[in-house]
This record gives structure tokens, sequence and C-alpha cells, in this order.
């Protein structure tokens, strides 16, 4: 039986991460592999660039009322090829998300789901911005192999993303956990230099860049990947040499995230430099954005 | 000529919801006559002003034959104990019952095999993060069958004891439950203080089973602000047909022994729990406060010590407990005198005092039907929970006016002081409380489920 990767995406709401690992998605299925994709969104917008018009119930809210389901039915399988499973979310405000994941992976293995759809990799998109105790369950328990944080160079997105290594690292306690960070709209100056930069400080040893593409933003406003839509695209291009270069990250240590005070020091020298930035000094240091 | 003859109580008739000025005759362990007329007997207990209960039954112990605890039952006016609670049992049910059959106990007790603890050791998993292996499954599930038709009431779990434990284990052995329609009292694991989903995934086995589900001290699980939420989880699982209760003490703070999974510094430190919140409840140091030094020594040292977590929402109690499907349990433990928590000794006391006398939660008759009538239908405990010709003549005399419980933390005052108000306890017609004096007698019985 072949090995089923799990890799989750995590970082702060709102910077892109529904699109991008639906765009990854896309691009290991057109590399022939069998791909799922979960989402836990309320919104149930993680897998809607994939599976457009077909409507998906969520399993977990499902599970709330019926206690049995059957995994199989709550799966689309997008017109790519992907297979696409919202989870939805909680009601607002009442309990944890915590076991969520691990009871529908459970029930991914046990009903045989895995084994008939020949999965080679499950994408978990994983929404929510703090890593409470709830949210980093599935990385403690090993549920998930790889994360993939994804971040862009605005203040809240990357302490969101450093938080998120912390619970990671924090929960993997001796074992090691390939973590890679994704820097979106990287071509922004100065996201490359700073967030290189911060790798490098943390020991973080995959960073990857996903620039601005204007077709990946129509894409998604015409509700389909950007493999989809302009496969021939550059944007594409970059989707299928990302998915490649992610599903192989391997490291050899954990990081080591900045502790609060070290944070308030990189926010603020950053503050310093965008304000130099802004009045036309353009610094050495971040010359790669260029 | 009776044996015994209880004039002048009030009686609380359980199956009419009622107060009934009746005299009691018993003979032979049984209820023999109701009279409006003064009975003479043997003994004769002169009971004005007192209010004659059906024994209460306590669902959620963990007497398991220990004399103690047997005493502190009594003194409570619990008649019938189920042990075996948690996942923690004999493994050998049918020899448990012949060891307290011959040796004698003083109040009647039911038994539970326990799935967690001693279920799980009995095949060899040593690692409560384990998850058993098909093989351990098969001979989990025959050792629990052995147990079942030795007359187990029913199969019991501590999942915050086995977090390990899959699905398809709980799954495995809730079907041998079933199959036996007995029921299942399981204590569910929350990974964190939030987890609502530790009641689903019991729920979803109820449902693919049939297993009739009883939730154990679910304030201690649910008491810490999702009370509300956790209640309409049950209550629309009830509605969809899943036979589920739940039972629970009157405290929020609960106790356990030191060396579990429960005590995890993961645990503890995923939950903000903090060592000043906790207090020792047995062992030599038993009402200290804890301190990271003695949390470690206590772990390395004396694992099977109990240690008592301050937590939860006093206001939660009162509102799992209103619940029609819901039981007062004591969770008591085996401790030695003057140790342990004072569930052990105040709870049934409490909940009357508290409920009926000071909140008018629910009237006193209902209060009674919840502590004797609704568990012994629960188990299907035939001749209990009632006072009616033929039924076993397990009375509890209280003096409702005087009904309180005394028993206090360890680091405050004595945790088995015993309660004021209960003036008489007849386990099969004889006396084991006599005029508020436990008396000792070995009068309970083993209750086998057949």
């Amino acid at each position: 039986m072949k090995e089923t990767k799990r890799i989750c995406f995590l970082g702060k709401g709102g910077i892109g991460k529904s699109v991008i690992t639906a765009n990854l998605s896309a691009a290991l299925a057109e590399q022939g592999y069998n791909v799922l994709q979960i989402g836990n969104d309320i919104s149930l917008s993680s897998t809607l660039l994939l599976r457009g018009e077909l409507e998906a119930i969520p399993a977990l809210e499902e599970y709330r009322k019926k206690y049995i389901i059957k995994i199989e039915d709550y799966i689309i399988k997008s017109p790519l090829g992907v297979y696409c499973l919202e989870l939805g979310s909680l009601e607002p405000g009442v309990g944890c998300m915590a076991r969520g994941i691990h009871i529908i992976d459970e029930m991914l293995t046990s009903q045989g789901t895995i084994e008939k759809l020949g999965l080679d990799y499950i994408l978990y998109d994983i929404s929510g911005d703090i890593p409470c105790t709830g949210f980093i369950l599935p990385m403690r328990d090993s549920v998930m192999q790889k994360c993939v944080v994804v971040t862009d160079r605005s203040v809240p997105a990357f302490v969101t993303a450093n938080s998120m290594i912390a619970g990671i690292v924090r929960a993997s306690k001796n074992k090691i956990v390939p973590i890679a960070l994704l820097a979106n709209y990287a071509d922004v100056y100065p996201a490359k230099a700073q967030l290189t930069a911060y790798a490098k400080a943390i020991h973080l040893e995959e960073i990857a860049f996903l620039d601005y593409y204007q077709k990946i933003e129509h894409s998604e406003l015409a509700g389909k990947t950007v493999l989809a839509a302009y496969p021939e695209s550059s944007a594409a291009e970059t989707f299928r040499q990302l998915a490649t270069k992610l599903v192989e990250i391997k490291v050899s240590a954990m990081p080591q995230p900045l502790a609060r005070k070290e944070l308030s020091q990189w926010l603020g020298a950053w503050k310093k430099r965008s304000l130099a930035q802004k009045s036309g000094i353009i610094g050495v240091d971040d010359s790669s954005n260029i | 000529m009776l044996d015994v003859a209880i004039n002048h109580a009030v009686v609380i008739d359980t199956e009419n919801n009622v107060e009934k000025e009746v005299n009691i005759g018993i003979k032979a362990g049984k209820i023999a006559v109701l009279t409006t007329e003064d009975l003479v007997g043997a003994r004769i207990i002169e009971a004005k002003n007192l209010i004659a209960s059906p024994g209460f039954i306590d669902v959620h112990g963990h007497v398991d034959g220990y004399a103690y605890s047997g005493e502190l039952s009594a003194c409570q006016g619990i008649t019938t104990t189920i042990g075996g609670n948690c996942g923690l049992s004999p493994v050998n049910i049918a020899g448990f019952f012949a060891r307290q059959a011959q040796h004698g106990f003083v109040i009647n007790q039911a038994e539970l095999i326990g799935h967690s603890f001693s279920l799980r050791q009995a095949v060899g998993i040593s690692d409560p993060y384990r998850q058993a292996t098909p093989k351990e499954f098969t001979e989990m599930e025959s050792l629990a069958r052995r147990a079942l038709e030795a007359g187990a009431c029913g199969l019991s779990f501590g999942l915050d004891y086995s977090p390990g434990a899959s699905f398809d284990e709980i799954k495995t052995l809730a079907k041998v439950c079933a199959e036996f329609d007995r029921v299942m009292p399981i204590h569910t694991r929350l990974f964190t203080q939030n987890d609502l989903y530790s009641l689903f995934e019991v729920l979803a086995v109820a449902k693919r089973t049939g297993v009739r589900l009883l939730i154990s001290h679910f304030v201690y699980q649910y008491g810490t602000g999702i009370m509300e939420e956790a209640l309409q989880i049950i209550d629309q699982a009830i509605d969809g047909g899943i036979d589920v209760k739940i039972d629970s003490g009157m405290y929020t703070d609960w106790t356990t022994f030191i060396g579990t999974a429960t005590f995890d510094e993961q645990t503890i430190a995923d939950n903000e729990i903090r060592f000043s919140d906790m207090i020792v409840a047995s062992g030599p140091y038993t009402g200290e406060r804890l301190n990271r030094n003695l949390y470690l020594e206590m772990r390395k040292n004396s694992p099977n010590e109990s240690v008592i977590c301050f937590m939860g929402n006093k206001a939660e109690i009162y509102t799992a407990l209103k619940k029609n499907y819901a039981m007062p349990s004591t969770d008591i433990g085996t401790y030695k005198k003057g140790e342990g928590h004072p569930q052990i000794a105040g709870s049934f006391p409490k909940y009357f005092k508290e409920m009926v006398k000071e909140r008018g939660d629910f009237s006193l008759v209902e209060a009674v039907r919840k502590a004797t009538l609704l568990p012994a239908q629960t188990f299907g405990f035939e001749n209990k929970g009632v006072i009616k010709i033929g039924s076993d003549a397990d009375v509890t005399l209280f003096d409702f006016e005087q009904l309180a419980d005394k028993a206090q933390f360890p680091d405050r005052g004595r945790p088995d002081a015993k309660p004021t108000g209960i003036v008489y306890v007849l386990v099969n017609g004889i006396p084991v409380i006599d005029q508020g004096c436990f008396t000792g007698a070995k009068a309970g019985q083993v209750i086998k489920l057949l």
C-alpha cells in the first residue's frame, strides 16, 4: 500500500492560503497524483476554485447531526480531478475544533476511503489564526507529516506565521516536522528580503516565494484555479514548480521561532525600513526585491 | 411477625411522584406491607417527621468492595453502589462477586467491567497513548463478554485514561455491551477543555451499536463554561433516538490518581491548570497544595495517590442535574480515614440540601426519583428504586430539615466527615444506619444481571 502524505497549510486568514492550496492541488493532480484537499473554513471556500458550482456539504457539521456518516459521500471530484472535502466549522463560540480533523482522518482511514481513492496527497487547508492547543493538536498527534506556513510581509500575517511555527515546534517535541514558509506577494518590496532574513534568523530551512500574478487574481475572480483558467500562463507554471518543491521538503532540524521581545525588535526595524523606503531610500539589504 | 415496622414516615412514591403517609412493614428483606394502620414488628422504627425514601443508588462509584467506602456510602443513605467505573474494575467479575458474597458487604454492589485501565492492562497494554491491535481487541472483547455473562451490569470507559483508544476499539466493546443490553458508562476524553467532539465520538458509538450510554460525572467533564452547549448535544441525541443519560456529583473540583494521563504535563499545560489549583487528597501529603517539586515527586514515587484539581463553574452543577435524565452520583474512591475528596461523604445530602431545600430546583419527590428509580430503571434493577409490596427493603429515612453535608476539602477539614440528617438506612431490611449511627451490619448483596 502506498503511503499517503498529509500536508497542512496554515497562516493568517485572507492572505491567499486557499487560493494557493487549490492551485497546488490542481498542479499535483495534473502531475498524475491523486489528491484530496480538505478545508475547514465556515464559508466552505477552501475548495471553491476546484469544485466551482458543485455544492459541498460540510462533513463535520453533518457528523454532529447524524453521528454516523460515510465520508466518501461528502467528497466531490473536481473537473481537474482533485477530490474536495469541506468540513465546515463549529457553531461560532461553541467548543473547540481540536479533534475534528482527527475524527475525519480516522474515518478516511477506517472507512477505506484513502485506499479506494488511491490518495497520494491530502492537503489540509486549515483556517484559524490562533495556534491554541486545539489548533495544533493534529500536528502534535502526527496527523500531519508536513506543514506549509503561508504569510506575506504584512505585520499581522508575519506575527501569525511566527506563532504558528512556535506552536508546531512546541507540539513536535523531539520529532522533526518539516515546515516550509511560503511567502505570498513576494514581489512586494521588501517582502523577499525581509522574509529571507527572518527564515535565516530562526533557522528555517525551507522558504518558497510566490509573486503576484494578475492571472491568479483573474482566475480566482472567475472561480477557477489558474491551472484551469490559464494553463499555459507563467503563473500556472509557477504553481507546478512550487508543488514539486513543497511536497519534497525535508529538513534536518526544527526552526527556533522568535520570542516576543525579538519579534517586537524585528517589527520595529521593519517599520523603520518601510518608512525609509516610503521616503525614497532603498537599503542594500533589500536589494533582492529589486 | 414483621421483621421491621416503620411507622409514621412520609413515604416517597417514586412511581407515582407523590408523598404518602403510610407505614411500611418489612419481612425477609422485602417490603411486605404498606398500610395506614400502625404496624408491629420485631423492630419498630418510629419515624415521625422523617422522610422514607427508597435507598439511594449511586450510579458512579469506585467502592469495589472496599469497606470504608461502603460505610461512607451507607452514611449518605446509599443502599446500592455501582462500582467498576471509569474503566477501572476487577477483570474477573465472577471472582469478585463470589468474594463479596462470601465476606459480606454493608450495601448492595453492582459491578461494571472496566476498559481503560483494566481490560487494557489485562491484554498487556501499558501505554495509555497506544492503540490496541486487532488481536488485543479480540482478547478484550472476550474478557468483557465473560464479565457480562458473570453478571456485570455494564462496561465502563475512562477515555481520559486511555487517550490512545481508537474509535474502533470503543466500538468493538460497545457492540458486546449492546448485545447484553447493558449500560455503558463513559468518562469521556477531552483533549482540550472545550472539546465537545468528546461527546460526538461516544454518541457515534451509540448510534452505530445501539448501546445505552451513561456519561459519567458530567460536571467534571463539561462544567467549565460549556455546560449549556454540552447539554444541548445530549438533548439533540435523545431527540434523535439515542439512549443516553448523565450523572453528576455536587462538586466541580475533580480528583484522580496523580500518575494518570490526566495529570500528564502536556494535559496540565493544555488546560492552563496551575499547580496551586491542586490539593493532595491521599497519602502522606494529604491536604498540601501542589507545587512543581511535589508534583514531580508524587508522579515518580506515589502515582496511585489522588490529587484534587480545583476548577469549574459551580452553577453548572445545577444546570446539569436539573435535566430529567440526570442522576446524582458520588465518584467515591477508596481512601483511608481522614483522606479523600468531600464527594465521598457529602454528595447525596448536599444534593438534597442545595437543590431541593435551598434552591428549589425541583421537588423532593423528583429529587428522590432521580436518586433512586431513575438509576434502577437505567441499569435494570427490577426491585429497587421503589417502596412497594415485593420490592427490596432498601429504605433511607432522613430528617429533611437536618439533612446537610459536613465533609470538607482536605486542606480545610475532614473530607470523610459524615453528614447529618440520615437517621436510618435499611439494606435488605437490615439497619446499617440506626438512629444516625453506623451499625457495621453486612446487609448488602451482590447484584448480578443475568
